[in-house]
C-alpha cells in the first residue's frame, strides 16, 4: 500500500515537472508515453481484419503491391504503369500496424525482423535509416501525407510538377516481370550525393481529398541532418535545390523527433 | 509571433512618436551640448542634461547611474551604445584617461581588444538599431541581444538575437554548434515568448583592423523555430457550425454528443473554446482526428461508451465529419 502510494506520487511529480513545458510552440512532452512505460502498460495497436499484400523486390528496394485493402493506399505507394510500389518506410509502417502481409519473391512471408534489418543495412541502401523511419511513422500517425522527396506519386501529369530538383524523368518504365526495367528507382536515391543534410521526405498536410495524380506541391520538404547542426552554407545549398518549397529539418535523439525551420527573413525597418 | 504590446494604447503611442524621431532628437541635443563620454573599463560614462536624460530613457540607450549629484545625471553606456552614438550618429565624443577625445578608430581598437567578438556583435547591434529596433543586452535570456519593436515600457521584446560570424575566430561566438544548444535556446525562447533571430554575419574577407571595414560585412537574418506537427496552424475550422446542434435540438431535454471533425491534432486554445461552447449549450463534444477520437470533454459520458460509438462509426465506414450524433445516456 505504502509502495503504491509512493510510486504514484513519484509519477505524478514527474507529470508536474514535465507539464511546465506545455507552452505553445513546443511539442508537448510525451508525458503519456512515459507514464505508459512506468506502468508497464504498452499501448497496443488494434487488430486489423483486412490486410493488404505486397511482395518485396530486393533489386528494387521496394515492395510491389499485390492486394489493396483499405483507404491507406490513397496516400501510400507510388503508381507506375498501373502498379503500385511502396518504399521500405511505407512497407514497414503498414507492416508494423498489422495492415500488411509482406511476401518474399517465392511467396514465403517476410517477417518484421527482416524488414527492420533492412533499415540497418549499410549506407542506407534503401534510402531510409531507422531515424528517418521514426520520423515517417510519427508524421503518418498524425495524418500527414508523406512521400519520398522528389519521387512523383504517379507518372500522370508529372509535367505539372515544378520542383526545381525533380529528377523523375519520362523514361521510367516497368515492363513485364522477368524483364523489369527499374530505372525509376535510381531516381529515388538520386540525391544521396548531397551528403549529411539532404531532403528526404515531401510532406503534405492531412487531406482527405488527396490524389496521387494531382498531389500539388508539398507543404514542406523534410531534411535529414547529420550529427551536427548544418552550417548556413549547407542550409543555403539545400534551399537552392528545393526552390520555393519551404524546408524543415528533423533531429532524432533517443527516439524523440524535433522539427526545426530556418527561415530567411527581413526585419522591417521601423518608423 | 505577433508583437505583444503592453496595453491597448501602447501601439498608438508608439506610432505617434516613432523611435527614429526620438533618436534624432537625442542626436540633435547631444550634438548641441557637445557631449563627451568617459571611457572607463568596459563602459562609457556620459553626463547628461535633464532633457537628454529623458531622451536617453525614451530611446532606451544606456542606464542611469544613481549619484548624489543634484543637477547632473550620469549614464552608463555599453560599448555598442557608445560606439553607435559616436561613429554612426556622430553625436558624442569619447575620451580616455587623458581626457582627450579618441577618434572612432582608436575607440574601435580599444573595444575590439577589450571584448572578444566585438566586431560581429557591433555589426549586429548597429544593423538592428539602424532599422530603429530597440536593442538591449540579452544575457537574461542567454542570447546576445533582445530586440524590441519600441520602448520596452510599451512592448515585450520580440526577438532573442544571436549574432553568429560565418567563420568562427578564436573565442568568438560559437553558439548553435550542437543540437543540445538548439534545443536549449529554442526551449528558453519559447517559454518567454520570443522568436530566435539568428544574424549570420559574413566578414566577406574583410579583417577587423578598422571600423571602416565594418560596412563591408553583410548580415543575413534567419528566424529559427521549432515546428510542432501536433498543432496544425492552418486548421481554423475545428468547430464546424453545421455539425453543431440546432436550437430545436437544444430544446430537447437530452444529453447530446456532437462529433467535430478535425484534420489536425487538438489545439489547446481551441479546445478551451469548445469547452466554453459545451458549457453554454449543454452538449457533449468529441474531437476527431483521422478516425481517432481525441477526447470526450464531458466527464459524464463514460469513455467506453464513446469508444464503442466510434468503433461503430468506423466499422460502418461512415465519414466522421458528416456526423451529428445524439445519444441518450440512459
Amino acid at each position: 500500500m505504502m509502495e503504491t502510494d509512493a510510486s504514484q506520487s513519484f509519477r505524478s511529480d514527474d507529470g508536474v515537472y514535465d507539464c511546465d513545458s506545455g507552452s505553445e510552440g513546443f511539442v508537448e512532452d510525451s508525458l503519456d508515453d512515459e507514464l505508459c512505460f512506468a506502468s508497464g502498460d504498452f499501448p497496443k495497436l488494434q487488430f486489423r481484419k483486412e490486410r493488404s499484400k505486397v511482395r518485396w523486390i530486393e533489386e528494387l528496394g521496394m515492395a510491389e503491391v499485390l492486394e489493396k485493402k483499405g483507404k491507406m493506399w490513397i496516400t501510400t505507394g507510388i503508381s507506375r504503369n498501373g502498379k503500385t510500389y511502396c518504399s521500405i518506410e511505407e512497407t514497414l509502417y503498414l507492416a508494423e500496424i498489422g495492415a500488411l502481409d509482406v511476401l518474399n519473391v517465392d511467396d514465403t512471408p517476410l517477417p518484421l525482423s527482416d524488414l527492420y534489418a533492412k533499415l540497418a543495412e549499410d549506407r542506407e541502401k534503401y534510402g531510409c535509416s531507422w531515424e528517418s523511419f521514426e520520423v515517417y511513422r510519427y508524421l503518418k500517425s498524425l495524418g500527414y501525407i508523406v512521400g519520398r522527396h522528389g519521387v512523383a506519386w504517379s507518372m500522370k501529369n508529372v509535367k505539372n510538377k515544378t520542383n526545381a530538383d525533380d529528377s523523375v524523368g519520362e523514361s521510367c518504365s516497368i515492363i513485364d516481370k522477368g524483364n523489369v526495367d527499374y530505372t525509376f528507382i535510381t531516381d529515388m536515391f538520386g540525391n544521396m550525393h548531397l551528403g549529411g543534410t539532404r531532403p528526404i521526405f515531401d510532406v503534405f498536410p492531412p487531406n482527405s481529398k488527396f490524389r496521387k495524380s494531382s498531389s500539388g506541391d508539398p507543404s514542406f520538404m523534410l531534411c535529414r541532418t547529420s550529427g551536427h547542426p548544418p552550417s548556413r552554407q549547407e542550409i543555403e545549398d539545400i534551399e537552392t535545390c528545393c526552390g520555393r518549397i519551404p524546408l524543415k529539418l528533423y533531429v532524432v535523439e533517443h527516439g524523440r523527433v524535433s522539427f526545426l525551420s530556418f527561415t530567411k527573413v527581413e526585419l522591417p525597418a521601423l518608423p | 509571433m505577433a508583437p505583444r504590446w503592453k496595453g491597448k494604447t501602447a501601439e498608438a503611442k508608439a506610432l505617434a512618436e516613432p523611435m527614429s524621431v526620438v533618436v534624432s532628437k537625442l542626436q540633435t541635443s547631444l550634438i548641441e551640448s557637445n557631449a563627451q563620454g568617459l571611457l572607463s573599463g568596459s563602459a562609457v560614462l556620459l553626463e547628461a542634461l535633464p532633457e537628454q536624460t529623458e531622451l536617453l530613457y525614451r530611446a532606451c540607450i544606456g542606464r542611469p547611474v544613481i549619484t548624489a549629484e543634484k543637477d547632473k545625471q550620469w549614464h552608463q553606456l555599453s560599448f555598442e551604445e557608445a560606439l553607435y552614438l559616436c561613429s554612426v550618429l556622430k553625436c558624442i565624443n569619447v575620451a580616455g584617461e587623458n581626457k582627450c577625445a579618441k577618434s572612432d578608430e582608436e575607440l574601435w581598437h580599444y573595444m575590439v581588444a577589450k571584448r572578444v567578438g566585438f566586431p560581429v556583435l557591433f555589426k549586429a547591434y548597429s544593423h538592428l538599431r539602424r532599422k530603429n529596433w530597440v536593442v538591449r543586452a540579452g544575457s537574461q535570456y542567454g542570447v546576445d541581444y533582445v530586440a524590441y519593436r519600441y520602448h520596452p515600457a510599451f512592448v515585450h521584446s520580440e526577438y532573442a538575437v544571436l549574432a553568429l560570424p560565418d567563420e568562427v575566430g578564436d573565442g568568438e561566438n560559437a553558439r548553435l554548434k550542437v543540437w543540445s544548444d538548439f534545443h536549449c535556446t529554442l526551449r528558453l525562447c519559447g517559454s518567454v515568448a520570443k522568436t530566435l533571430l539568428v544574424l549570420h554575419i559574413s566578414r566577406n574577407g574583410e579583417d577587423t583592423a578598422s571600423l571602416s571595414r565594418l560596412e563591408h560585412y553583410s548580415v543575413e537574418e534567419r528566424i529559427v523555430t521549432r515546428w510542432n506537427p501536433e498543432i496544425n496552424d492552418d486548421d481554423d475550422d475545428l468547430i464546424d457550425e453545421d455539425n453543431l446542434l440546432t436550437e430545436e435540438d437544444l430544446n430537447k431535454p437530452q444529453l447530446s454528443l456532437v462529433i467535430v471533425k478535425s484534420e489536425s491534432q487538438r489545439n489547446l486554445a481551441k479546445i478551451a473554446a469548445v469547452e466554453e461552447l459545451e458549457m453554454r449549450r449543454n452538449v457533449k463534444i468529441c474531437v476527431w482526428h483521422n478516425k481517432v477520437a481525441l477526447g470526450f470533454l464531458a466527464s459524464d459520458i463514460k469513455a467506453g461508451l464513446g469508444i464503442q460509438l466510434i468503433n461503430f462509426l468506423v466499422a460502418k465506414q461512415m465519414k466522421p465529419e458528416r456526423f451529428d450524433v445524439r445519444l441518450n445516456p440512459s
